[in-house]
């Protein structure tokens, strides 16, 4: 078993869950996003954002609005729908239960 | 030193140098190929352009002229290269996207399946003549040259190549959209040749093993022995056999016809790939085990097996094209000597044709039919030991010598057919008249020419020998008279002239009838009735002829002081120990210096 394999299989799995978490709190646009999660210690490749960002929004989790921008081309502000809040609140719960239990499993043995 | 580009990402204007940008590229394209099948893939592309510009413009503005290779290398690693993207970016949507892409077969066949036409059209781009034999194969996914071939074999009969060619020309509609050339092109291959490759390519578009090809053109030659061998006569052999010269002919038209496929994309082509990234980069791979022209991999003495082979075949080659040289050279020759004998005789021409003009352009299509094939093929022996430096552009001089010897053929047949159908009606005109009764009661009867002729330019010929004199420079005499004596129904003496004359229509053969001027006369006791009749110029022969019908009555007598035709001659061909010769007969129960008693002699 490959070591970055299992380290991105773990990424993979919370990568979604980050970028719903950061839309939630404020509209963004992709470069927004990926300062957040690199202040955040997130340390991901960013082309894997745009992918999923796009899969998102034709999932109908996200929208967004073109804005122009003083600093070159327009940017994409991307926010939550309704369904996308579902989605993201779904994701919350499950994420809760997950470090639970991981923190048990790898905290010290009772 | 290096190339400026600027390039444009997602609205944002980015110089860089020549190999930067090339790095960008494929990584772009790379990106662009996996995420193509998905739905929003171009969102995903454009997204990530966007951001890559954004980090290249921050390059820019900390100061650099332009991004260089490393900034390119700088910002693959922060992006993530594509297999890390589509790895961390994979769900079983991306995942079967990934399987089908990296399977490069299926993808050509994906892509090939976008540029198939669903329906039958002309294709604008893919066109000789008209575009339909493009259009099919298009639809059909095969090289138009293979469906240029099928329509030539088909015109063989009967033309129906043409008409088909023609119907689908105006019954098909131009084809809308325009498809990305796929292009499975049946080109040599002059990688893997053993004479020029055609075996090769045709192996190559199908996708089998050459050797099938070569077998299938040497079946004739292969059969020879075999069925000598096996001694098994029946009917399969003469077939072999007999395909013999035309595989070479099929052979040397491909040969001809086809194109080397030189550059990698055509290579490609050849086979029916599609020429993207992942195809090209295999088949510079495998370049270099298919540059050695077919022997050379094989063992040493297979080699030597096949040089031997290839003189044999090349001298066969060389010596069907001597043959067929010295033919056409031999029918020029003879066709001239003929012309220059016939312009001496210039006359003999007149006989047939009606006006000059037709003579000239008769002469003129006969000579271009023979000249231009030996013409054609010296071009083409002399190109075959040029080598490569012959330019293609001299091509239209062989195109306007095709298509003059096309229009020759065309004249010279016309022209005949032409003459032909002047033969098409006979009518024939009886006169009837009476003879005076001749004394004594025996008529003396004469055949002779009336007239002053000339001998043919020195030429010592026997006119009886050769049916026809020449009268003056543009006038002939035909010998068609024919005298028949029969007893009379009465006590007159009567003449029948019946006059027979041809021509396209029956009034054409009525006006020549016309023009028959056969005057006899009685002198006294004696008939004289010409000996043949007068054509002259403008008048051709025409299945000209008088046929006379004496009638005498019973009891009289007749006398021939001269030989008399009675019937039209005949003549007799021998062939004797490979002597010819031939004879004339001149068929006549009378023999002249004789009396006949009609009802004794003659009834």
């Amino acid at each position: 078993m490959n070591i970055e394999n299992a380290q991105s299989q773990m990424r993979k799995g919370v990568l979604e869950f980050c970028i719903l978490s950061i839309i939630k709190r404020s509209e963004v646009y992709p470069s927004e996003i990926l300062e957040q999660l690199k202040d955040a210690g997130l340390n991901v490749l960013e082309g894997t954002l745009y992918p999923l960002l796009t899969r998102l929004k034709n999932a109908g989790f996200l929208s967004y609005r073109w804005e122009e921008s003083a600093s070159g081309p327009p940017r994409k502000y991307f926010s939550l729908t309704d369904k996308g809040d579902e989605f993201y609140q779904a994701l919350a719960q499950t994420w809760t239960q997950l470090t639970e239990a991981v923190q048990k499993l790898t905290g010290p043995s009772n | 030193m290096q190339k400026i580009i600027n390039i444009h990402l997602a609205g944002r204007i980015i110089p860089m140098d020549e190999s930067a940008y090339e790095l960008l590229r494929e990584y772009l394209d790379s990106l662009r190929k996996h995420f193509s099948g998905e739905e929003g893939g171009e969102e995903i592309i454009h997204d990530m352009e966007d951001r890559i510009g954004e980090l290249f413009q921050d390059c820019i503005r900390k100061g650099q002229a332009c991004v260089l290779t490393e900034d390119v290398k700088v910002v693959m690693s922060v992006m993530g290269s594509p297999e890390q993207i589509i790895h961390e970016t994979g769900d079983d949507q991306a995942e079967t996207n990934n399987s089908e892409h990296t399977h490069s077969t299926s993808s050509s066949e994906a892509y090939a399946d976008k540029i198939v036409s669903r329906r039958l059209c002309r294709s604008e781009q893919e066109k000789v003549i008209g575009g339909v034999c493009g259009g099919i194969g298009m639809y059909l996914q095969t090289d138009p040259a293979i469906i240029r071939i099928f329509f030539a074999i088909i015109t063989l009969a009967w033309g129906t190549g043409i008409w088909v060619y023609l119907l689908l020309w105006i019954l098909l509609p131009v084809c809308q959209e325009q498809p990305v050339a796929l292009r499975r092109r049946l080109y040599r291959n002059t990688n893997q040749k053993f004479i020029a490759g055609v075996c090769s390519g045709i192996a190559s578009y199908f996708r089998i093993d050459p050797i099938f090809v070569r077998l299938v053109f040497l079946l004739p030659w292969i059969s020879i022995p075999f069925f000598n061998i096996a001694d098994v006569s029946n009917f399969l052999f003469p077939a072999f056999a007999g395909s013999m010269p035309s595989t070479l002919i099929i052979y040397l038209i491909l040969w001809i016809s086809l194109p080397k496929a030189n550059t990698l994309t055509e290579k490609l082509e050849m086979s029916g790939a599609v020429p993207d990234v992942h195809n090209l980069s295999q088949a510079i791979k495998s370049q270099g085990s298919h540059t050695h022209p077919w022997p050379t991999s094989q063992s040493k003495g297979n080699s030597i097996l096949a040089a031997i082979l290839k003189g044999i075949l090349l001298a066969i080659l060389f010596f069907v094209l001597f043959i067929f040289l010295a033919i056409m050279m031999s029918m020029v020759a003879g066709f001239l000597g003929i012309a220059s004998v016939s312009m001496i005789l210039f006359p003999i021409t007149d006989l047939l044709v009606a006006d000059s003009m037709q003579t000239w352009m008769l002469w003129i299509c006969g000579l271009l039919v023979l000249v231009l094939p030996i013409v054609l093929l010296v071009r083409f022996i002399i190109r075959l030991f040029k080598k490569k430096t012959e330019k293609r552009t001299k091509s239209w001089i062989t195109i306007s010598l095709i298509t003059l010897f096309v229009l020759s053929v065309f004249g010279f047949f016309s022209i005949v057919g032409n003459i032909a159908t002047d033969f098409r009606i006979t009518y024939q005109q009886p006169e009837k008249y009476i003879l005076t009764k001749p004394q004594k009661d025996t008529l003396y009867i004469r055949q002779q020419i009336e007239d002053q002729s000339i001998s043919m330019y020195g030429w010592e010929i026997d006119t009886d020998e050769l049916g026809f004199r020449l009268v003056d420079d543009t006038t002939l005499a035909i010998s068609t008279v024919s005298v028949e004596i029969k007893e009379s129904a009465d006590s007159l003496y009567h003449i029948n002239i019946i006059k027979t004359a041809q021509g396209k229509s029956q009034k054409k053969a009525m006006e020549r009838i016309d023009k028959i001027d056969f005057s006899f006369k009685q002198v006294g006791d004696t008939l004289v009735l010409p000996k043949d009749i007068i054509l002259s110029h403008g008048n051709p022969f025409r299945g000209q002829k008088v046929q006379v019908k004496l009638f005498i009555p019973k009891g009289h007598s007749f006398y021939l002081t001269t030989p008399i035709n009675s019937e039209f001659r005949k003549t007799d061909l021998k062939i004797n120990n490979g002597n010819i010769s031939y004879k004339h007969r001149n068929y006549s129960p009378w023999i002249k210096d004789r009396y006949y008693t009609v009802g004794k002699d003659v009834w």
